[in-house]
């Protein structure tokens, strides 16, 4: 018996210990954590290109975020920068029958993302780059582009 | 008590299993993926790189392309991920769908899990390098392209 009590408190103390090691492991699939710092670049140039482009029959959601926190927190400074230069091309491109939404986000910061220190964010368009939000649709089409902007979605 | 004592511990360990079976990886990760460039290997030539997820489906599919990319993992401090695509490097998520399609291509990003201090990413697509989700969908579509981003940009509004 005395064995029993034994094996339960040692039990009782390994689930103390486990109290401590949930949160820190987190849960699979969640919106991710960073901590202290968080540093984001992104260059795209020398013709260098980046398409998210779709020919569909059917309805069509059509989302492309470049250099930007889409979701979760970031415990300290956030530092986001996107250069898009010397002929880079970003495009977000659809053709569709139906229903469409197309968002394009560079160097953003969207309303369910959190970051707790200074947020800085640089976006520099130069020698001929190009973004662009295309859409060629039947019906009715949403369209949202999003360039180093904090707080904004496209729901 | 006792019973007390196992109902908590049953539940706990039931979670932290769940949790474990993510990968715990310790400080300083680092993620580097070239594609295209110049190889010493070959002769310090340049030659094109090419990263295909292709597809050509009858029914409903799912397509995921991830590269330089942390997704359900528990990562430490000093976390860096870099990615590039030059010198005519590619990387396609391509597909012809006859059915719902949803393509998600996340690369140099943090889609979920934890990582810890001083996070870098760094992405460069430069010198004709290229980028592309394309498809021809027969059905409704899904298209997610997320680069050098922190999140999942494809949760929302499943098809």
């Amino acid at each position: 018996m005395a064995v029993g009590i034994d094996l339960f408190k040692t039990l009782g103390l390994s689930i103390l210990g486990l109290l401590y090691v949930v949160p820190v492991l987190g849960t699979a699939a969640e919106a991710p954590h960073v901590g202290e710092g968080a540093s984001i670049h992104v260059t795209i140039g020398g013709s260098g290109v980046v398409n998210a482009g779709v020919g569909v029959a059917g309805y069509a959601d059509s989302k492309q975020m470049i250099g930007s926190l889409i979701s979760g927190n970031v415990g300290g400074k956030l530092n986001l920068s996107t250069q898009i230069k010397n002929a880079g091309v970003v495009n977000v491109g659809a053709a569709v029958m139906g229903y469409t939404t197309a968002t394009q986000a560079i160097d953003t910061v969207k309303l369910s993302g959190t970051a707790s220190g200074n947020v800085t964010d640089q976006v520099t368009l130069t020698g001929t780059a190009v973004t662009n939000v295309t859409v060629g649709v039947a019906a009715q089409a949403k369209a949202c582009q999003l360039i180093g902007t904090i707080g904004v979605n496209c729901n | 008590m006792r019973y007390f004592t196992l109902m908590v511990g049953s539940l706990l360990v039931s979670g932290t299993a769940l949790a474990l079976d993510a990968p715990q990886i310790g400080s300083g990760a680092s993620l580097t993926a070239d594609i295209g460039g110049t190889s010493q290997s070959v002769g310090g030539k340049s030659y094109a790189g090419v990263v295909n997820a292709l597809g050509s489906v009858d029914g409903k599919s799912v397509v995921k392309q991830n590269l330089a990319h942390i997704g359900d993992a528990s990562v430490g401090a000093n976390a860096k991920i870099s990615l590039s695509v030059k010198d005519a490097g590619v990387v396609n998520a391509l597909g012809a769908f006859q059915g719902a399609a949803v393509v998600n291509q996340s690369i140099a990003s943090v889609s979920s899990g934890s990582v810890g201090a001083n996070l870098t990413l760094n992405t460069t697509i430069a010198s004709s390098g290229v980028v592309n989700v394309v498809g021809q969908i027969g059905g409704d579509a899904k298209i997610c392209q997320s680069i050098g981003s922190i999140g999942d940009n494809c949760k929302d509004n499943p098809l």
